[in-house]
């Protein structure tokens, strides 16, 4: 039945093997597949294009650098590289709100005045991304954002949401299993 | 939570601490459960990713890859760390910073490119980060960022002059004990140098310059260029 369902196979974890054995064509190929993604992860955190084409840039030189490091008993290949740019995004944001803070003088920056953490409405227009991933509940929702794109621990994103860290669980498992198409009819 | 089956979901997230994270990692080998669970659950992470997706910059690619290409000769260059050699790798370094720096406005990124730029900026944004300029040294003008908190300063020359082959710029902690090694480095060839000074620094010691032979030297033989508290 539904727990038979699987995903499809990792499509770039080949490439990145030949990545990481230094090959230059295929990290070019990979690039090309990959980047955008990377480039939409990076800005919908940071915002700006600008930084958020750093951010990207840093993401692809670390994974020409680190490919060798991916391994794929620890998740798929597309996660890895998504959660290396989600971690230096959130990275670059704390940075500038650390940096700006110190700068009390500055003019507000929507970036930073405006702490990841405090831009729950903001994120909720998300409109692109709310109808791609539209078939998760408001609650899957909430954990996977402060999780995932705030940098939350899961402790921190239960007293944020007051609940219980088994029903934090619950919902991040649920709400990722059903974006990746196999959820168990008994987890519904 | 304290079972590591549990885990597999904010794994998938990175919503992990590091103790925790590290234990889930030692786990999954050994459970083929979890690995098919993180399998399905990371696919639901790639669809998030793949939901934003938005066209990247085309000059991206093109600083990537020189970018890579500038790494791979500063690490034929020799990964250990010979000052001879420094100074070419800097300005390699220099390069692919500078690549990247068409992409910067106004703000100064960690450099996962250059990995000592990860503790400069962690000074640099340091809450408490104070920094002390002299417009008048016989190196030009410097800056000293240091952070209390931290216990950590950066070195910043903006005009530096170049040292002769076989030298090396060297900075100094010196406190009661006298002065303690605290990193050698070489300009780019635009006489820029920022630098993390080395080990802990207890605030009121005072930041030393000279010039050192390569490899630098267990005490100061050069004339001190600068010295200014680190407070």
């Amino acid at each position: 039945m539904a727990t038979e369902a699987t995903v499809a196979p990792d499509e770039f974890a080949g490439l990145l093997g030949k990545v990481a054995g230094g090959d230059r064509a295929a990290f070019s190929d990979l690039y090309d597949r990959v980047v955008d993604v990377v480039y939409g992860l990076a800005r919908r955190i940071v915002r700006d294009h600008a930084i958020a084409a750093e951010v990207a840039q840093d993401v692809m030189v670390t994974v020409w650098r680190k490919a060798g490091d991916f391994d794929p008993t620890r998740g798929r290949s597309m996660a890895w590289i998504a959660t290396i740019t989600r971690r230096r995004a959130i990275d670059v944001v704390r940075s500038n709100q650390a940096a700006r803070r110190r700068e009390d003088r500055q003019p507000p920056d929507p970036l930073v005045s405006d702490p990841v953490g405090e831009r729950v409405g903001e994120i909720d227009e998300y409109a692109r991304v709310r109808s791609a991933l539209s078939s998760l509940t408001d609650r899957e929702w909430a954990v996977i954002r402060l999780a995932y794109f705030e940098g939350l621990s899961y402790r921190e994103v239960a007293e944020k949401l007051e609940i219980p860290l088994g029903t934090v669980k619950t919902r991040a498992r649920s709400g990722l299993l059903r974006l990746s198409g196999t959820m168990e009819n008994d987890d519904g | 939570m304290a079972d590591v089956h549990e885990l597999a979901a904010f794994y998938a997230l990175d919503a992990l601490e590091a103790p925790e994270r590290d234990t889930f990692e030692a786990h999954l080998p050994a459970c083929e459960q979890c690995r098919a669970e993180l399998e399905r659950l990371t696919a639901g992470v790639e669809k998030i990713a793949h939901s934003l997706m938005e066209p990247a910059p085309p000059s991206l690619k093109d600083a990537v890859m020189s970018a890579i290409d500038a790494r791979d000769t500063a690490s034929a260059a020799g990964s250990v760390k010979p000052i001879q050699q420094a100074r070419r790798r800097r300005r390699l370094v220099v390069g692919v910073v500078a690549a990247a720096a068409a992409f910067v406005v106004g703000v100064v990124l960690t450099g996962v490119l250059n990995a000592p730029l990860e503790g400069v900026d962690a000074v640099i944004a340091a809450d408490d980060a104070r920094t002390l300029e002299r417009a008048d040294t016989p190196v030009g003008p410097i800056e000293i960022v240091w952070s209390n908190e931290r216990g950590q300063g950066v070195f910043i020359g903006t005009n530096l002059p170049a040292v002769d082959a076989g030298e090396t710029y060297a900075l100094w902690v010196i406190d009661e004990a006298g002065p303690a090694p605290a990193g050698l480095f070489t300009p780019d060839a635009d006489g820029h140098a920022t630098v993390l000074i080395d080990g802990e620094v207890e605030s009121g010691a005072t930041l030393g310059l000279t010039v050192e032979p390569a490899g630098g030297s267990p005490n100061p033989t050069g004339e001190i260029l600068v010295a200014e508290p680190l407070a």
